[in-house]
């Protein structure tokens, strides 16, 4: 409301001094063409008066040589009555701008205007609270004498006018006022709505209602700011969004790995303790040292894949050329002696071409994506790694005919401490980390660890492999005899 | 006969569990996923189970509804620390929630405590020719009254539940005295010592060496007396 209020009063002060001040010059132009007509009016009269009573006078001196006030007085007296005019009254001053008669009060003994010459009409406005006046005044000469006449007209209608003009004005000026801040405070209230809005979308969001939209549809500079500031918080939405997933999955992580760490404690624990606290037969002794040993194995187990998960997500590593035959020859070279001994046979094929990866990791993935396939199969089945150049990517398959795993377990396969059957697992060691780690590595080679499966029928799983940037790559790798092909 | 069903996924587990509650005469019986469990619950009578929550198949809430109608107290058993995992498991009218890893003596007394709660222990303890009444505290040897203190009291309570098992003076203090053991044993051995003098069985409660205190009773005394109802 503050902004409103701001463009309200500043608005309404405009208004309100500008109106005044526009009121105050048309009323006093509009006084002054009345004076001005009002002058010119009793200039008339006072002229006509002045030459009635030089007549008079000149007369009186012709019959008795002289005149005496009381004479002149009846002269002033009947020119006024002559002029019949109302509310006019007049004096006559001698010479020396003595009073010598005057045809109503208030005129003072001397005259009070200093420069009159001949013929020359000055006036001037006497305010008082009997009525204002128009004071004319001038220099009548009657033969060898100088008179001065003054005459004094009724000018209190003129102010009375203008008092009435200014009240009239006073109350259209209050009535403009009110209705501008009446109108002022609507336009802002509607002007200032989008800001409110924004503002409230904004405190929203600070609360963590990330959901919330500044629905503002005006195609000014508020709106477009509007739009920016919903684009603006569908950005923090998503990163929000992205950031709670990923707390999410730091806390689960270290929920599982706690409950990881925990099951084989309680087990080394409780073994440990009847193995010192209480004389066990043989059998009873050795199975308890055993279990004692295999939970440890598994703690080793998942310690060592904790830190490979650790040192993935710390390091930067740098991709370099080889050959697909002499790298995957190695995987075969270490796989094939252990597949043999579980009666299992393994079969290659793979496309020559010239690949970029990470030595060490890419056998850790590929003899544990072969010893994933070797622990769901059995003896007697085969297991096929091949090797493709697909399009810009070099693509690596490894095929298995074993139990294979449940649809609604393929998207959790590659979470860490996930396991499709827990105790098979166990069983063998597993730590449930195997294939969060094979990701990470398949997500350092710019590609993720793809699955399709069926219950029974055995699972196949690949992922891809960047090619080095020059063609110099293919042309070499039919060259390249490799020694273990 | 007591018998107890124990539900966890984790063979070690089940069978560390199972070796040291027969041990002390219960009859166990392991179920490893919840359907298991489920299946043993229905063709079986159980006095007590004692259940994981993180299973294959049903988990241990589900399993924990599942057992409710049944009356059958349970003892939640998991590696879940959190407290509000612990507090969603007592509000479904789990008996106890005990965290892994947890140290045998303490289960053992924990299930001791629950089928007290539920009238299924005997209310007496029976070693040699020592009674415990556990409910009025009261302890008899040949039909005559021993004046125990009450830690004198909870230790031959922790012997006679656990004979012929070698008690470490870290275990005594902590079940006993609930403090954690600092190395300082007077306290303990005087309470061993007044015991011993009471009991007249100084050649019972034997002195292990650098490790604690064990109660020896021959094994084929054993069983039979502390199960006089079999």
């Amino acid at each position: 409301m503050r902004f409103a209020l701001k463009i309200s009063v500043c608005t309404v002060l405009i208004v309100a001094v500008l109106f005044a001040a526009f009121g105050h010059a048309l009323i006093g132009r509009s006084f002054s063409a009345a004076l001005s007509f009002r002058v010119r009016e009793a200039e008339a009269a006072y002229s006509a008066m002045a030459s009635s009573l030089e007549a008079e006078i000149s007369v009186l001196n012709m019959y008795y040589q002289s005149t005496s006030p009381r004479m002149l007085q009846e002269v002033l007296d009947r020119s006024v009555g002559a002029a019949n005019l109302r509310g006019v009254s007049c004096a006559l001053y001698d010479d020396g701008r003595r009073l010598l008669a005057s045809t109503g009060t208030g005129f003072g003994e001397r005259l009070s205007y200093s420069e009159l010459t001949e013929r020359r009409f000055v006036y001037s406005l006497i305010r008082s609270d009997e009525g204002s006046l128009l004071d004319t005044a001038g220099c009548v000469p009657i033969g060898m004498d100088r008179y001065y006449l003054s005459v004094r007209f009724p000018a209190e209608d003129l102010f009375a006018a203008r008092r009435s003009q200014v009240a009239a004005f006073v109350s259209l000026h209050l009535i403009t006022v009110v209705v501008c801040i009446g109108a002022m405070l609507l336009i802002s209230y509607f002007v200032s709505r989008p800001v409110r809005v924004l503002t409230r979308a904004t405190k929203l969001i600070e609360e963590g209602q990330y959901d919330v939209r500044a629905n503002v549809n005006s195609l000014d500079e508020i709106g477009d700011l509007a739009m920016s500031f919903n684009t603006m918080a569908e950005a923090i939405e998503q990163k929000v969004t992205t950031l709670e997933g990923y707390a999410k999955q730091q806390k689960d992580f270290v929920a599982s790995f706690s409950h990881e760490l925990k099951t084989p404690m309680t087990s080394i624990i409780g073994y440990a303790d009847m193995l010192r606290s209480a004389e066990l037969d043989e059998e009873d002794a050795f199975m308890a040292s055993n279990f004692i040993f295999s939970e440890g194995k598994r703690l080793e187990a998942l310690s060592l894949k904790l830190m490979d998960l650790v040192v993935l997500d710390k390091n930067e590593f740098e991709l370099t050329r080889g050959y697909a035959r002499r790298v995957l020859g190695h995987v075969i070279a270490v796989v094939t002696p252990m597949l043999e001994h579980h009666g299992l046979t393994l079969e290659t094929s793979i496309e020559q071409y010239q690949i970029l990866y990470e030595k060490d990791l890419l056998l850790t993935l590929i003899t544990n994506l072969i010893d994933n396939a070797r622990k769901a199969s059995e003896a007697g089945k085969s297991i096929e790694l091949t090797g493709r150049k697909q399009q810009n990517r070099y693509r690596i398959t490894v095929t298995d005919h074993g139990i294979g795993i449940p649809a609604e377990e393929l998207s959790r396969i590659t979470e860490a401490f996930f396991m499709v059957d827990k105790s098979r697992s166990r069983a063998q060691h597993g730590a449930g980390l195997g294939l969060a780690i094979g990701n990470r590595i398949a997500q350092l080679h710019g590609s993720e660890l793809h699955f399709e499966s069926e219950v029974g029928k055995g699972t196949s799983v690949w992922f891809d492999l960047p090619l080095p940037k020059d063609k110099r790559g293919k042309e070499a790798s039919h060259e390249e005899v490799d020694p273990q092909d | 006969m007591i018998k107890i069903l124990v539900v966890d996924d984790e063979l070690p587990i089940a069978n560390l569990i199972r070796m040291n509650l027969s041990r002390q005469g219960y009859v166990v019986t392991c179920a490893y996923d919840g359907q298991q469990a489920a299946d043993l619950l229905e063709a079986n009578a159980f006095d007590l189970v004692l259940l994981d929550i993180m299973l294959p198949k049903f988990d241990g809430y589900d399993l924990l509804s599942f057992i409710r109608p049944l009356g059958i107290p349970v003892i939640f058993l998991t590696a879940k620390a959190d407290v509000m995992d612990r507090v969603k498991g007592l509000k479904l009218g789990a008996e106890d929630y005990i965290v892994k890893p947890f140290e045998i003596v303490e289960l053992l007394a924990r299930i001791e405590v629950v089928l007290r709660r539920y009238n299924k222990s005997q209310g007496t303890l029976q070693i040699l020719d020592v009674s415990i009444d556990l409910d009025a505290r009261d302890v008899y040897q040949n039909g005559q009254r021993v004046d125990l203190t009450r830690k004198e009291f909870d230790l031959l309570v922790l012997f006679c539940q656990n004979p012929n098992t070698a008690l470490f003076r870290e275990t005594l203090f902590e079940r006993i005295w609930e403090t954690d053991y600092i190395g300082e044993s007077r306290t303990l051995d005087s309470h061993i010592q007044r015991l011993r003098r009471k009991l007249n069985w100084a050649d019972r409660i034997k002195t292990v060496h650098k490790i604690g205190y064990r109660l020896e009773i021959p094994e084929d005394e054993l069983h039979p007396l502390e199960q006089p109802e079999e």
